[in-house]
């Protein structure tokens, strides 16, 4: 990618981010990378990083238990509901993005 | 699908978590969640990690209700870090071949495993 390749895919990335935390219901978002970093975040510096330790964490062992239970298969979404929150973690290859939200009517 | 499950679970008679007796209203709502198209298996685990009641053979059963419950209390210690007055209702695991509903409860969690592509 070019110096330009990089600085629009980064524009597009934040421009999406930002469309998506301002949805309807969305509190707020964290993007962590693959090195375990927040790379992005709508929260405050304290909730963000207790986002990042519990998620983290708790991503690792959803996906053990998911290719434990069975090798070939992996995770690919998760959905942790609570009377307040609903937490939606999309894991992906190079990044797992988390946006807590009010909990969706079911 | 729905809640239905846990509320006719606890209104069930209290009584010694040792015990539990699963009912025949208890039966009769696994069998209904269980006759749903994408629905694999319905397995009923208490909070030792013991299946108490289970649709599925006993070698998944076992699999599943080990890990899954233990993933469900991880779950419920990470809802009250980020909020102590917060509490997991609900946990929907989803991967490429499955989805694991986890439902818990106070002494025991509901698991149901359906298709990925199941609608909501």
């Amino acid at each position: 990618m070019t110096y330009e390749g990089v600085k629009n895919y980064r524009a597009e990335l934040e421009e999406t981010l930002k469309r998506l935390s301002e949805h309807d219901g969305v509190q707020g978002l964290v993007v962590i990378d693959k090195e375990g970093r927040v790379s992005q975040t709508t929260f405050d510096q304290q909730y963000t990083k207790k986002i990042l330790s519990n998620i983290s964490g708790f991503t690792s062992q959803t996906r053990n238990v998911v290719r434990d239970l069975d090798p070939m298969n992996d995770l690919s979404f998760v959905r942790v509901r609570s009377n307040k929150t609903e937490i939606l973690i999309a894991p992906e290859e190079d990044y797992i993005l988390v946006v807590i939200q009010q909990p969706s009517q079911d | 699908m729905d809640h239905a499950p846990m509320t006719m679970a606890k209104s069930m008679a209290p009584g010694a978590t040792q015990n539990l007796e699963l009912t025949s209203e208890m039966d009769d709502v696994i069998k209904r969640i269980q006759v749903s198209k994408n629905v694999a298996g319905v397995m009923v685990i208490n909070n030792e990690g013991i299946p108490l009641k289970t649709t599925l053979d006993n070698s998944t059963t076992v699999q599943y209700g080990g890990m899954v419950s233990q993933l469900a209390e991880r779950a419920k210690s990470v809802i009250r870090d980020l909020d102590p007055t917060n509490e997991l209702t609900f946990l929907r695991v989803k991967s490429m071949k499955h989805e694991v509903l986890i439902a818990p409860d106070e002494d025991f969690v509901l698991i149901v495993l359906q298709d990925a592509g199941a609608a909501e």
